[in-house]
């Protein structure tokens, strides 16, 4: 479990968050939603070591973040990032291998490479340059280089986390769907998964867990169930929508539902 | 010998990799040999063989003869200079072309060169009056020092001015290296017109480069330092993959990048102080060698630092061949073979690549 207490981040005088508590559950998919600026990306950053806290303590399964240095930190957890361009010719192949650098044999780090590519749709791809690929070609690229760093769920009885800062954004809908059912089944088999998702309905859909941030606060964090209401989109996100139910007992947001509103 | 298109190890090129760095071997090795035996004096590959054959049966006794000395004390240490500077400038090269996430950055361009000229300058312009009391061997040592401090000074300011919150900007970086070259150039230039007529030779020789200073003491003294600088290679070279993603990627990859930025500038002054020291300002063997080994190799850092080391030495020496044979008994300068060279395929890039230095 990844426990978050009190954490505060500032830039200049300025709060980008604001004694933020909330803890990460291994074997869920914790999603992450809230407007633009609301503090997001400054959140999945100090969790991942990216920035220092200005106060408040990060701990993975009891050890504080500051206590991991860079190199035990990456065999715990891996970052997706939302968008990375390369200045020099990579093949897809070389890419997805920088993320199986701790593998000692040489075999099974080949393997895995063409096992990640495999699971992100992209099993011909491994020649082909990182440069020539399309937007979406190129985010399942690095998808699959993350899924090589933390390739086990759990390792020494310790559970791993991903962190995927956006993974949708540039995807059709098959492969949205696609990346978010291997996030789930890395949850599922007792791994730790956090999202920054900017679509509520794919939240409210694979996520066990929605943790709302607004202005550098936790708004409200629960189920999809709990969360997603007429007044945490009214007072978060600042629209009059009215919150539907699926079928299978899961709320969905359309924007169309605003005209009835 | 085509990438596999498909199958399990489509896109790993290390197979192929590996045959070209033996291949690059075999070629130093060849153009080594050559060198050794070119050279204005008529004494060649035969009259080479039979030198070396003496020296290893300990057959030299009294007074050495001509070729001996031609051999011995001109060109064998000239030609380990020039395999050992071109190394240093290569891999220099490929370094901070890696740090700086662009393919453009070369020692010479950037102003690093400029930075380590400058500090050379100093030495021999207002060296003789501080270090007077001390033997000419202390000279052979301060002058890479002082390029060294002149070189990782200018690395550090390019650096800092270039990058803002993680990001290098590639048009502050050139226009950057610009400034600083100008800078450290007006000063030499300033430098110059105060030095009397022995210091000015001395000097002519920084502004267009060349091996045919090169002696035994000056190799003693750059070899410990640029072989320093290839023996750290392998160390960083995950390191400087990881760090193609982005700064925060190689976080998440488990390399520590400040440590890891701190070593590459300190080995990229090392390599271009210990070059500059010793032959002047050498461009475009930085940027010409990488790139052409990223396109025959691919960019992996494991492959590429090696076999530009191997690619720079052979092509510097070849340089220098060129330069000591074309206009004998007169020498060119190195830096203007390497600039004509380097220049138009410098300019192919940019071509290829407008995007990459969008202003």
């Amino acid at each position: 479990m990844i426990e978050i207490e009190a954490l505060t981040i500032r830039a200049g005088k300025r709060a980008l968050l604001d004694a933020v508590s909330v803890a990460i559950r291994p074997g869920l998919v914790t999603a992450v939603v809230g407007p633009n600026g609301a503090g997001k990306s400054t959140l999945m950053k100090a969790i991942t070591g990216e920035i220092r806290p200005s106060s408040g303590s990060i701990r993975f399964d009891g050890i504080d973040i500051r206590h991991m240095p860079a190199r035990e930190l990456a065999v715990r957890r891996a970052v997706l990032p939302q968008a990375s361009s390369l200045a020099f010719p990579f093949t897809v192949h070389e890419v997805v291998r920088l993320g199986v650098q701790g593998v000692a044999d040489a075999a099974a780090a080949a393997s895995r490479v063409v096992a990640a590519l495999a699971r992100v749709d992209l099993s011909s791809f491994g020649g082909r340059l990182f440069q020539e690929l399309s937007g979406g070609e190129q985010q399942r690229v690095h998808l699959a280089r993350v899924l090589c760093q933390v390739w086990e769920p759990i390792t020494d009885g310790l559970p791993n986390y991903l962190f995927l800062d956006e993974p949708t954004a540039s995807l059709d809908l098959r492969h949205q769907l696609m990346t978010l059912d291997t996030a789930r089944a890395f949850a599922r088999a007792g791994g730790g998964v956090v999202a920054i998702l900017h679509d509520l309905n794919l939240a409210t859909l694979y996520a066990d867990r929605i943790v709302v941030i607004d202005r550098g606060r936790i708004a409200s964090a629960g189920s999809p169930r709990d969360v997603v209401t007429d007044a945490m989109l009214r007072e978060v996100f600042g629209v009059s929508l009215r919150v539907g139910m699926a079928p299978a007992g899961l709320p969905f947001v359309l924007p169309q539902s605003a005209a009835a509103a | 010998m085509s990438l596999p298109l498909s199958g399990p190890a489509a896109g790993d090129r290390r197979e192929r990799a590996r045959i070209v760095i033996g291949l690059l071997a075999v070629l130093l090795v060849l153009i080594l040999a050559t060198s050794l035996s070119v050279g204005p004096s008529g004494l060649s590959g035969g009259g080479v063989l039979a030198l070396i054959r003496d020296a290893f049966s300990g057959g030299v006794a009294g007074v050495r003869s001509v070729d001996h000395v031609i051999l011995f004390d001109i060109r064998l240490p000239r030609t380990l200079l020039g395999g050992l500077v071109g190394a240093a400038l290569a891999v220099a090269g490929a370094m901070l072309q890696g740090l700086f996430r662009n393919p453009l950055a070369d020692p010479g361009l950037v102003g690093v060169s400029s930075g380590a000229a400058l500090g050379a300058v100093l030495v021999i312009v207002l060296g003789p009056a501080l270090l007077l009391p001390v033997a000419g061997v202390a000279r052979i040592g301060a002058l890479p020092v002082a390029a060294f401090a002149g070189g990782f000074a200018t690395t550090l300011m390019l650096y800092a001015i270039a990058t803002r919150r993680n990001r290098t900007s590639v048009g502050t970086m050139l226009l950057a290296g610009i400034a600083l070259g100008a800078l450290s150039g007006a000063v030499t230039a300033y430098l110059v017109f105060r030095s009397n007529d022995f210091q000015l030779r001395e000097l002519t020789f920084w502004s267009m480069g060349s091996l045919g200073g090169a002696t035994w003491p000056k190799i003693l003294v750059a070899a410990p330092l640029i072989g320093a600088v290839l023996l750290l290679m392998p160390f960083i070279a995950r390191g400087l993959d990881a760090l193609v993603l982005g700064e925060a990627e190689a976080h998440h990859l488990g390399i520590d990048t400040q440590r890891l930025k701190n070593i590459i500038i300190l080995a990229v002054a090392l390599a271009v102080g210990a070059s500059v020291a010793f032959t002047g300002v050498i461009g475009f063997v930085g940027i010409v060698v990488p790139h052409i080994l990223r396109l025959a190799i691919g960019p992996e850092h494991r492959t590429l630092l090696p076999a530009s080391a191997l690619l720079g030495a052979a092509l510097l020496v070849l340089a220098d061949m060129l330069c000591r044979t074309i206009v004998a008994p007169a020498e060119l300068p190195i830096g203007i073979v390497t600039a004509i060279l380097g220049a138009p395929f410098f300019l192919s890039i940019l071509l290829r690549r407008r995007g990459v230095v969008d202003l």
